[in-house]
């Protein structure tokens, strides 16, 4: 009916691929495009000023919220109160909206017709492209993007994932053994603060004797937080003089160093080691090169 | 058709999304609109599908069931690392507050406790007048003690006598165990510790 024909050098007539209600379809999409592209920086503030953890993730809205629940948890580590506004609101249903309802919309309706048009005996069968062409074309694109996206992420995300619940593991294992460590130099500190009379070290870590001659150390089973550590193995090294304690602690997890040697003689373990007197105490990592340069790596 | 099936679905999901909100928890209404766009998007294609050629058909249910299977994997994987991410984030952050308390409080009655045994007998001064001393008299004490405003700890003195010192630790922000929990600041739920001195010693307790 409309169909456009050209006659070419021969004289025979060749149909156009394209109907003319495509060919409009695609004057305006083109048109559109080229108004976002030289005016967005007017359109968008005024539209949708996403901010930088939603771009690109228009069409993964898991993928923004999970980002937005990342910030949330930093700003609340900050120890601000974090809501979320209406900005990342209006993202998210956008996003799923265009994902879940109009994509698969346009690509269903556009097969639909796109079906019907093969069955139809219409005199506009014989061209190629329709507006629903445009339609499956451009929500196919956009879908099968997303679950190829998916499965990207999908892949991906699982090993950072294994990788950094095991590296916080070890962390964690460490920040508790600082922990008992430190309870446990805090009770040596006022065993060593307090006098003989009240069941202390009068000044150094030796216990109180009027029978035996020789002189005998406080043990960490003399201390009440030792029944209740967990964490590790915890040795009490040799004194060295009266007023100085060590207590040296090797965890049951490994530490990034395979060949670091323990105090207990195994290897490869996160070992920290406390130096105790009566006016203070300082813990320190060995098994990692991250706490400290000097022993250990 | 088409405009009905468009204005239908956006209403119903936009619904579900608002009804569900929660300005804490985005998933609650992501994870609600995500089914509700599901069953919206199995219904579409039961609808349509009958006008397609079978070879089509299939290729398209499998298409769908292989991408949502995929899109499920990748969204509860994505819940599930942020949701354990942002625990673990505010979990350290409960153990540096823990710990910093534990610390300060320590040194700092430990110092008081030391300076008290060491005297002589004689003419013996008191738990609290070492204290107002040292606060008078030792920066370094001082700072054990004191926060900067930029801090979110924050320590009390509860009791001052001759016998007992009683300080409370807290954290501004830091929320503890119990979200119930009274704190001496007046706000609820947050960390607090306490370290109560006596001539024979600290205790220190985790009181949220």
């Amino acid at each position: 009916m409309n169909q456009k024909t050209d006659n070419d050098t021969n004289g025979t007539k060749n149909v156009s691929e394209f109907s003319p209600s495509f060919i409009k379809l695609i004057i305006a999409l083109t048109v559109f495009t080229l108004v976002l592209t030289f005016f967005s920086g007017k359109i968008y503030p005024y539209v949708l000023d996403f901010p930088e953890v939603f771009k690109g993730g228009l069409i993964l809205p898991w993928l923004g919220a999970m980002g937005l629940t990342i910030i949330q948890g930093i700003n609340e580590f900050n120890g601000q109160i974090f809501l979320f506004g209406t900005q990342s609101k209006i993202y998210l249903l956008v996003s799923i909206l265009l994902i879940g309802i109009v994509f698969p919309t346009l690509m269903m309706f556009g097969l639909k017709n796109s079906s019907q048009k093969k069955n139809s005996s219409s005199e506009e069968k014989k061209y190629v492209f329709y507006p629903h062409s445009v339609q499956v074309i451009l929500s196919g694109i956009i879908l099968i993007s997303i679950f190829v996206s998916s499965i990207i992420h999908f892949y991906v995300a699982s090993k950072i994932s294994e990788n950094m619940k095991r590296n916080i593991a070890i962390e964690d294992n460490r920040d508790n053994i600082v922990s008992e460590l430190i309870d446990l130099s805090n009770e040596a500190r006022q065993f060593a603060i307090l006098p003989h009379e009240l069941g202390g070290g009068n000044g150094s870590f030796v216990l109180s004797s009027k029978d035996s001659k020789e002189k005998k150390y406080i043990e960490l089973n003399n201390l009440k937080s030792f029944a209740l550590v967990k964490e590790a193995n915890y040795f009490l090294a040799p004194y060295k003089s009266d007023s100085l304690m060590t207590i040296v602690a090797v965890s049951k997890t490994r530490c990034s160093n395979p060949n670091f040697s323990n105090y207990n003689g195994q290897k490869g373990f996160v070992q920290v080691v406390a130096n105790i007197s009566k006016n203070s105490a300082s813990t320190r990592v060995e098994s990692s090169s991250r706490f400290n340069n000097a022993a250990g790596d | 058709m088409i405009f009905y099936w468009l204005f239908g679905g956006i209403v119903v999901t936009t619904l579900t999304f608002f009804l569900s909100i929660d300005n804490i928890n985005l998933w609650k209404s992501l994870n609600a609109s995500a089914i509700v766009a599901l069953a919206y998007c199995i219904a579409l294609i039961i609808f349509n599908i009958k006008h397609f050629p079978v070879k089509r058909k299939i290729i398209l249910v499998a298409v769908f069931i292989v991408g949502v299977f995929f899109v499920f994997k990748s969204w509860s994987l994505a819940y599930e690392q942020s949701t354990w991410q942002k625990q673990t984030l505010l979990k350290i952050r409960g153990k540096i507050s823990r710990g910093v308390l534990n610390v300060r409080l320590n040194n700092a009655m430990l110092q008081v406790l030391s300076n008290y045994h060491s005297q002589a007998d004689k003419n013996k001064k008191s738990l609290k007048e070492i204290y107002n001393e040292l606060i008078k008299t030792d920066s370094g004490f001082v700072e054990t003690l004191k926060f900067s405003q930029d801090d979110s700890p924050m320590i009390f003195n509860k009791v001052l006598s001759d016998t007992e010192l009683v300080f409370i630790g807290q954290e501004m922000a830091v929320k503890g165990r119990n979200p119930d929990f009274a704190n001496a600041s007046g706000k609820k739920g947050m960390v607090q510790v306490r370290a109560t001195l006596t001539s024979k010693g600290v205790k220190y307790e985790s009181e949220n």
